[in-house]
């Protein structure tokens, strides 16, 4: 009931945060920009002595010539003027205008012919050019930014790149300087927070590998959190770093990597999280995958989008597996539908800073189902423990041993050494009883002599001669303890054994794969006494060795059923 | 004396045998023995015994279905058993005695004396007496009982409110008294009185005496009875 409140809880958070966020990004840009430079004119310069530059910078240049372009298309590796004209309205403005520029290039810039930024560097070549910090906030000085038109001109340089990119010209607006602080503000809590969120993830997840169970998913997740806390670094640098332009590739190359590693390991920990099968393959298959989409990829942006999505879909995939098949998975489903739907209209915005929310949203699942099971884990324990304690009580209870006692006084008094000998095989039954059940496997041999004691305990007191034939090879076959003895002493007590039928144990070993076919003699069944006690018991077992076998990477499945079949009662183990 | 063992463990029906022919060596009893009470049944329906000697495992529905079937008979059922716990609910429905395992002689033999001396009442807590009715088990509480009158081998349970109904129970006054409490007196060679009943003690001309019960009816009392159902109404009142 909490969970699932919960569950709820989580799917309309992410809903409504991504709305807003959303909404968000559109208001950034209505009311922090004031202009954007929709068409700038650019000459290319070639010879310095022949195109003067300064020439670039006079309002009296006829510029009608110029090639026009838009701003993401400034060229790369060359030598260029740009000028563009802009109008002032200071009536719509709420602070000083300011000039938000991000490029990579270096750059000298102009306002009605006067120098109002130097950013690195200009030159003719890559040996005179010295690179300019990717974004510059340039103030307009008060007596320039007058109401009219006013020519924004520019000298740049654009030879400092390592490798050919899609647009090297991000942003050329003029802003309100004060709504551009206030908005880069929010949005660097939030990724502070975001980041927050995603390492102490990571390292909770660190410490459930360490100190709670060493889960290979749980590696994978907690990588998969710190990667993406990293993203989120390296993405916000540009706010908070003022790096120069020739860093901006190795920068890309990192958020490229670091997208890579994050997408693969996402889909890998559903894999491993879910126990599915073809793991393996899957993963290969998956990871080709990823690297053929980054190389279609015509942008490192474009990468991002097409990482993502690939991650996403496969995530998708394996969770509406998980749903169809084990019922569950069903939030992680809505989750990346959402922001796969996010992904396909806001791209950039959800390579920037969307996917760490998205990735928030399915840590906080993740943890929801681990605690989950961490809960469930507990009661099983609890459970298999009292189960423990109750049969161990019920082989001490007071009926057996006092039967046993009245034995035992016959015989001191009529045949002494026959009562020594009883106790003696008693005592061996209550001995391994002991030390077995602490155990959480034993050899199959171990167990058979432990059932041949209960078999003789049985034989004394009901003057017969009780025997476990066995058949197969019993060598190197491990089982969760007392599950046979259980089983035969469940016999006695659920029956009146009056003749000297055998019990059989059949062993089948086919790689591995261990089968247990033990038949037990029905002749009188005494009224079932319906506590199951004994069924309850071996589930319990069953499932402890089952767990304790996942954490050492046996992955074995156990089953059992028990049966009545022509005059014996058939129970069947596998694991 | 007749003496039937159910015991399913042979080491343990030889002990309670060997222990019992022990104890009563007088009285020469003749025993049979059985590893179980299916196999004893149709012994039992065609022999009268006068004892049971019962081994139950009182822990299913099944024990209790039993031991009140067995108990509803002419003979006196001892309850030989490790179930201890359930020692008090086989009270309740009127064995005549239950004896733990493990078990040795001397507790054994108490249990016998409680055959053997008639005159010694020991009352362990008996709540129903168990009847078979039409081949049904119907337990009456011993607070609906009025009076109890001998019939023959048999004894007539006359129940408090119910005038016209009576039950048969196949045991002999002599033996359900052994069972019964303190308030339960045998006012006469065939009566018995639920004392908590009777309303007041009536001396008739020429030395008749009589108790009339809450229900008005009138039962005789023994002259050798009279001095004890009077003592026992004086201190009662």
């Amino acid at each position: 009931m909490f969970f699932k409140n919960i569950k709820k809880l989580v799917l309309m958070m992410s809903v409504l945060s991504l709305y807003t966020l959303a909404v968000n990004n559109e208001t950034v840009q209505k009311t922090v920009i004031q202009n954007k430079f929709n068409e700038i004119s650019i000459k290319e310069i070639k010879d310095i002595k022949e195109d003067n530059a300064a020439q670039c910078h006079l309002l009296t240049t006829k510029d009608n010539h110029w090639k026009k372009i838009t701003f993401d298309k400034i060229p790369q590796y060359k030598h260029f003027c740009i000028r563009a004209w802009v109008n002032i309205d200071k009536s719509l403005m709420t602070s000083r205008p300011s000039l938000l520029v991000g490029m990579l290039a270096a750059s000298s810039l102009y306002w009605d012919e006067t120098l109002i930024s130097e950013n690195g560097k200009v030159g003719a070549s890559i040996e005179t050019e010295v690179p300019g910090v990717v974004k510059t906030l340039v103030n307009i000085p008060e007596h320039l930014a007058v109401d009219g038109k006013h020519l924004l001109s520019g000298e740049i340089s654009t030879f400092n790149l390592s490798k050919n990119l899609n647009s090297i010209g991000y942003v050329l607006v003029l802003v309100n300087e004060q709504d551009l602080h206030n908005k880069i503000l929010i949005l660097s809590i939030m990724s502070a927070t975001f980041i927050g969120i995603l390492l102490i993830s990571a390292i909770i997840f660190q410490l459930f590998y360490w100190l709670y169970q060493k889960e290979i998913s749980y590696q994978a997740f907690s990588i998969f959190c710190l990667s993406s806390s990293l993203i989120l670094v390296t993405e916000q640098a540009k706010f908070w770093l003022d790096y120069t332009y020739d860093w901006h590739i190795i920068r890309l190359s990192i958020i490229y990597f670091l997208t890579f590693l994050a997408s693969c390991l996402l889909p890998f920990f559903f894999l491993l999280n879910y126990r599915l099968p073809y793991k393996g393959l899957c993963t290969i298959f998956i990871i080709l995958g990823l690297i053929g989409l980054s190389f279609i990829a015509i942008s490192y942006d474009h990468a991002s989008t097409l990482l993502f999505s690939g991650s996403l879909i496969s995530t998708l995939a394996i969770n509406t597996y998980s749903a169809y098949r084990f019922k569950k998975g069903h939030v992680n489903v809505a989750i990346i539908l959402l922001s796969l739907s996010s992904l396909y209209f806001i791209p950039d915005y959800f390579n920037e800073f969307l996917f760490s929310l998205v990735f928030i949203l399915i840590v906080m699942t993740m943890l929801v189902s681990l605690i989950k099971e961490m809960h469930t884990n507990k009661i099983e324990a609890l459970k298999s423990e009292r189960v423990k304690t109750e049969l161990l009580r019920r082989n001490m209870q007071p009926h057996f041993l006092m039967n046993c006692l009245t034995q035992l006084m016959e015989l001191i008094e009529l045949k002494p050494k026959k009562a020594v000998e009883f106790i003696s095989v008693l005592s061996d039954e209550f001995r391994l009883l002991t030390t077995q059940s602490s155990q959480n496997e034993i050899a199959l041999s171990e167990e058979i002599i432990l059932c041949n004691k209960h078999l003789k305990i049985m034989s004394v007191r009901y003057q017969k001669s009780f025997q476990l034939t066995v058949n197969g090879k019993i060598d190197d076959v491990f089982i969760p303890p007392t599950i046979l003895h259980s089983q035969i002493e469940n016999c006695f007590t659920h029956n009146e054994i009056s003749s000297s039928r055998s019990f059989e144990l059949t062993v089948i070993n086919t790689n591995g794969n261990i089968n247990l076919i033990l038949k037990t003699p029905i002749e009188k069944k005494i009224d079932h006494q319906g506590t199951g006690l004994g069924e309850r018991y071996i589930n319990a077992r069953l499932a402890e060795f089952e767990r304790i076998n996942t954490e050492t990477k046996k992955t074995k499945k156990c089953s059992f059923e028990s049966y009545e079949e022509s005059q014996y009662w058939v129970s069947k183990f596998s694991f | 004396m007749n003496i039937v063992i159910v015991e399913d463990e042979p080491l343990v029906l030889q002990r309670t045998k060997r222990l019992t022919l022990e104890i009563l060596k007088l009285q020469q009893p003749k025993i049979q023995c059985f590893s179980d009470i299916d196999d004893a049944e149709l012994y039992l329906s065609e022999n009268s015994i006068d004892l049971l000697l019962l081994d139950l495992n009182l822990k299913g529905r099944n024990g209790f279905d039993l031991l009140k079937k067995n108990v509803s008979e002419g003979y006196h059922t001892i309850i030989i058993s490790a179930y201890a716990d359930k020692a008090i609910d086989a009270f309740q429905y009127g064995v005549l005695d239950f004896v733990a395992k493990p078990f040795t002689l001397e507790r054994l033999s108490k249990s016998f004396n409680r055959i053997l001396d008639k005159s010694k009442r020991n009352y362990y807590g008996c709540r129903y007496l168990s009847i078979k009715k039409l081949g049904v088990i119907d337990l009456i509480a011993l607070s609906d009982i009025s009076y109890i009158q001998a019939d023959g081998h048999y004894s007539l349970l006359h129940l408090v409110n119910q005038a016209d109904v009576t039950a048969l129970h196949a045991k002999s006054i002599e033996k359900i008294m052994q069972l019964l409490p303190e308030n339960f007196l045998r006012v006469h060679r065939s009566y018995a009185v639920n004392m908590n009943n009777v309303k007041q003690l009536l001396i008739e001309p020429g030395s008749q005496y009589a108790v009339k019960l809450n229900s008005g009816t009138v039962i005789p009392v023994g002259r050798t009875k009279y001095q004890e159902v009077k003592l026992y109404l004086e201190s009662k009142f």
